[in-house]
């Protein structure tokens, strides 16, 4: 469990980077974040984003133009990579092709020049933690791909850094295996309890492993929060599509009354009721602006009878089914919007073509301002 | 100055000294051909001359026949290579480099040894046909240099040849059979196209060494034969015409600049291919009895006319007099340390060997220093123009510079510093391209976690850089070592006669004609090259799959 406001590591910066693709713009990084002793927290975006930029300037590989970096209390701002107590884990590994997997984690235990019995028990200690016993000898070539990840790991947590920043240490792994080292990675965080600045661009493993996550695009950050703050209630379009799948549908606000009904004139011409409450969205929106709705697709339900005033029931064509491993995911055509829609694989009577009825309901809706 | 701007000046000091000395001695032959008073009118009656005309044409057909008689005598070896998987394809791929790396004087030893009218073929034919018959004789004119030159380039030809061949994915062939055309239709519409790039860089390369031959010509080609390298050298050294070999070596430089722009061309295409990654079908005699007996007539007919003057040379160390068929002897050994060599040489065996290893460690030494350095400098950079400058050294005639060199400062610097200066360059354009591919290779990553994980730059460079470039350093060094070795035209032209390398002495035992002696220094010589060529081989073996194609050409594909 974190213990909350014990600052370890502040984040104030900014630097101009080049765009990933060839002949592209540059952008401008700006960050401004802290991280928690023994937080987990993640920094989550598409190719591009700055996010890696923003690691390495953390680690020390890059120098920001603006700002500073405190850690511990400390301004490293200005210190080289070899004097902050920062580990890294690459995202290619960069374990050491000409040092063996026991020499490959003592090289930063023997750079800070402790005696070789304490550098071999630390060593051996580290071997058994992640499951690397036996291998200590092993040249890191014939390594398969889960164990260059725990090497990775090993190294960089055996000098015992104050935060440990990793990038993008999963995407050389094939899915099943990358699961299975994610739950490890998460289980290996709470037990050692070490605080961890995770780069992904995925997702599902930035929301499953992280304390807190920072939705990073074209060198903003665009939201920082818990996993569910980010997902159910994201503060813009962006966040919400990037966060798994969203139904954003335009919509003008005409009758604006915190905690009371409020009129939403859809695009095409319907007209919604719905009370905004403090969960929903800020209070302080006008009548007349442009937003989106946010309908997730989980939270439109399929041929459902009620007559809760929550919910929000429609008709619908299906237009497509796609069959996926848990579920089955449907695009549904309703009053000129497609939409789309997540239903449990034993519902029958789901083929193209035929009508739906959709029900919603409304306490999970969201409303996201279009700017 | 700002501190960007104190380390951008910082960076470019290098570049800066390499540039001003390299190409001040190049200027200095241009300025000298070109500016001077009534120097165009010179250059105009040279370029009317007989002279010209006859070394442009000889130069010019002997190289042309040169990189055609050594692509066809690779084509079949190629074929093999890249159809055919065969018992120690591994280790014979990696010796049809050693008759590319024996210095030029040895080969003219081979030469000589082998097809000279006393040589081992003639005794071999004499005895097959005691009565007369046919003896070879060509040795001493045109033939015997093209074959010089086809023995000297073919099995390297054979060599990236095959590789070219081996990269070409067996689908295509597939696709194209399955489209209809038959094993010749395929060749011609899918192998072939694909080889070209090859073929023409080969066919470029060759030309251009066979064009700036020096060693074989000046031996082998008497007084009729001569190509522009031997004709500077002619009037530099027995005329001493300084303005006349300059003005050759001018016009040379820009004959050189549209043979060099096709060749840089044709690289550029041929770099572009992938890697060797297929598995071949095993050569033999159930499946295919027809390539097998090719192969082993191709073998046979390689083996006889181009492996065996080299064994000649190591035979005949060990005969009597050093002719074919005498009793087994030290003598030949014995006599590198008695006065007639010293008389014929100019100095004693030890003092040569010392001289040429010393030279040629002090070059290496120094050429991978500031190498490295450079190469760090860039890191993991782009190949860019920077590094086609320093590649440049590679495109003007080695002879041309060293004469370059001694315009600019012969009478001011003593023989070894303009010797280790020259050399410097020599070897520069191949050592700075292996020390930049292995760095570039190497990549930033493993570095920064090095900093990461606590290391200074001084103990990255130690404890992670170093040993991670430790084979490329070693390669670059064996490099560097074997091309200062048996470089013979620096050492003719800026050694003043006081300086005798290992290439010297057996040039000046070939024109005392003290063969014996020359056999003896000629197999402890390529005892030294071999010992260089397993080092290198070595790193090659080790890192995989890779050629060291910088050996040929420099440079690797941009990006």
């Amino acid at each position: 469990m974190i213990k909350t406001g014990q600052k370890l590591l502040e984040i104030r910066c900014e630097k101009t980077y080049p765009s990933v693709s060839p002949g592209g713009n540059t952008f401008k990084l700006s960050a401004d974040f802290t991280v928690q002793r023994g937080e987990f927290f993640s920094l989550v975006g598409p190719s591009g984003c700055g996010k890696t930029t923003l690691l390495r300037l953390i680690a020390g590989l890059e120098k920001p133009e603006r700002g500073q970096l405190v850690l511990a209390g400390r301004e490293i701002t200005g210190l080289p990579p070899a004097k902050r107590r920062i580990g890294m884990v690459f995202q290619d590994y960069a374990l050491f092709p000409h040092l063996n997997v026991g020499q490959n984690i003592a090289y930063g235990l023997k750079l800070q020049k402790l005696p070789r019995k304490e550098i071999n028990s630390r060593v051996e200690e580290l071997l058994e933690l992640f499951a690397l016993n036996g291998l200590e000898k092993r040249d890191v070539h014939r390594l398969s791909g889960g164990e260059r990840q725990r090497v990775a790991l090993a190294r960089a947590l055996a000098p015992r850094p104050l935060v440990l920043l990793m990038d993008e240490p999963f995407s050389a792994l094939d899915y099943e295996l990358r699961r299975r080292l994610r739950g490890e990675l998460k289980e290996l965080q709470s037990r050692l309890g070490f605080t961890a600045l995770f780069v992904t661009h995925h997702q599902e493993e930035a929301l499953c492993l992280s304390h807190r996550l920072a939705v990073m695009e074209a060198g903003e950050i665009m939201q920082i929060g818990t996993a569910q703050q980010v997902y159910d209630h994201p503060q813009n379009s962006f966040v919400a599509e990037f966060l798994g799948e969203a139904n954003l549908i335009p919509c003008i606000l005409r009758s604006f009354h915190p905690e009371d009904l409020c009129r939403m004139e859809i695009q095409g011409g319907d007209v919604l009721e719905i009370r905004l409450s403090g969960e929903t969205g800020p209070t302080n929106w006008n009548e007349g602006e442009s937003f989106y709705l946010l309908i997730r697709p989980e939270d439109l339900l399929i041929n459902i009878n009620s007559s809760s005033d929550k919910i929000l029931e429609f008709e619908g064509e299906i237009k497509k089914v796609e069959y996926h491993v848990y579920n089955r995911r449907l695009e549904v055509e309703s009053k000129g919007h497609r939409l789309s829609v997540l239903v449990d694989k034993e519902i029958a009577g789901i083929d193209e073509g035929k009508k739906i009825s959709l029900g919603l309901d409304l306490t999970r809706l969201q409303l996201i301002p279009r700017s | 100055m700002g501190q960007s701007a104190k380390k951008n000046f910082g960076q470019a000091l290098p570049y800066i000294g390499l540039f001003i000395l390299f190409y001040l001695p190049v200027l200095t032959i241009i300025s000298k051909a070109f500016l001077g008073r009534g120097a165009l009118v010179e250059v105009a009656s040279f370029l009317r001359s007989a002279v010209f005309f006859n070394t442009l044409t000889f130069s010019v057909k002997e190289a042309f026949l040169s990189s055609a008689l050594s692509l066809i005598l690779a084509l079949p070896g190629a074929y093999f290579f890249g159809c055919y998987d065969f018992p120690g394809k591994k280790y014979i791929r990696s010796a049809l480099i050693l008759p590319f790396m024996l210095p030029g004087i040895l080969v003219v030893l081979s030469m000589v040894i082998f097809y000279g009218r006393n040589g081992s073929l003639n005794h071999f034919l004499a005895w097959l046909d005691p009565n007369g018959g046919f003896r070879f004789t060509g040795l001493y004119g045109f033939w015997g240099i093209i074959l010089s030159h086809v023995f000297y380039n073919f099995s390297f030809c054979m060599r990236l040849l095959g590789e070219s061949w081996e990269r070409i994915q067996p689908q295509l062939g597939e696709a194209s059979t399955t489209m209809g055309a038959g094993r010749v239709a395929t060749f011609f519409r899918v192998t072939l196209p694909l080889l070209i790039p090859t073929i023409a860089y080969l066919f470029t390369l060759v030309f251009l060494y066979s064009f700036l031959s020096f060693t074989v010509v000046l031996v082998l080609g008497g007084y009729l034969y001569k190509t522009f390298e031997v004709l500077i050298y002619i009037e530099y050294n027995s005329k001493l015409h300084f303005d006349r070999a300059a003005l050759i070596a001018g016009v040379q430089i820009i004959i050189l600049g549209g043979v060099l722009y096709l060749q840089s061309l044709f690289g550029r295409r041929m770099q572009k291919q992938g890697a060797l990654s297929k598995t071949l079908p095993r050569l033999s005699w159930k499946r295919s009895p027809t390539a097998v007996v090719l192969s082993l007539l191709y073998t046979l007919f390689v083996g006889l006319f181009f492996i065996a003057p080299a064994f000649s040379v190591l035979a005949r160390s060990f005969q009597e007099r050093g002719l074919p068929g005498g009793d087994f002897t030290l003598n030949n050994y014995v006599q590198l340390f008695s006065e007639g060599f010293r008389f014929a040489v100019g100095k004693g065996f030890i003092p040569v060997l010392v001289t040429s290893l010393g030279l040629s460690a002090t070059v290496a030494v120094l050429t991978v220093g500031i190498a490295f350095y450079m190469v760090r400098m860039r890191k993991n950079t782009p190949w860019g123009r920077g590094d086609l400058w320093l590649q440049l050294p590679l495109g003007v005639s080695f002879l041309t510079f060293a004469f370059g060199v001694l315009l600019l400062a012969g009478r001011s610097l003593p023989a070894w510093l303009l010797l280790i200066w020259a050399q410097f360059f020599l070897t520069f354009p191949l050592v700075y391209s292996i020390l930049r591919t292995a760095r570039r290779e190497l990549g930033e990553r493993v570095l920064e976690a090095a900093a990461t994980l606590g290391a200074t730059p001084f103990e990255i460079i130690w404890t992670v850089e170093l040993p991670m470039m430790k084979r490329a350093l070693q390669t670059a060094l064996a490099y560097a070592m074997a091309l200062s070795l048996g470089d013979l035209s620096a050492v003719l032209v800026l050694g003043q006669g006081a300086i005798i390398t290992l290439p010297v002495a057996i040039y000046r035992l070939i024109g005392h004609y003290h063969f014996a002696q020359a056999t003896a220094l000629g197999t402890i010589f390529m005892l030294i090259s071999f010992l260089i060529f397993l080092l290198i081989e070595g790193y090659y073996r080790r890192r995989g799959n890779g050629s060291p194609q910088h050996w040929v050409g420099g440079g690797e594909s941009d990006d």
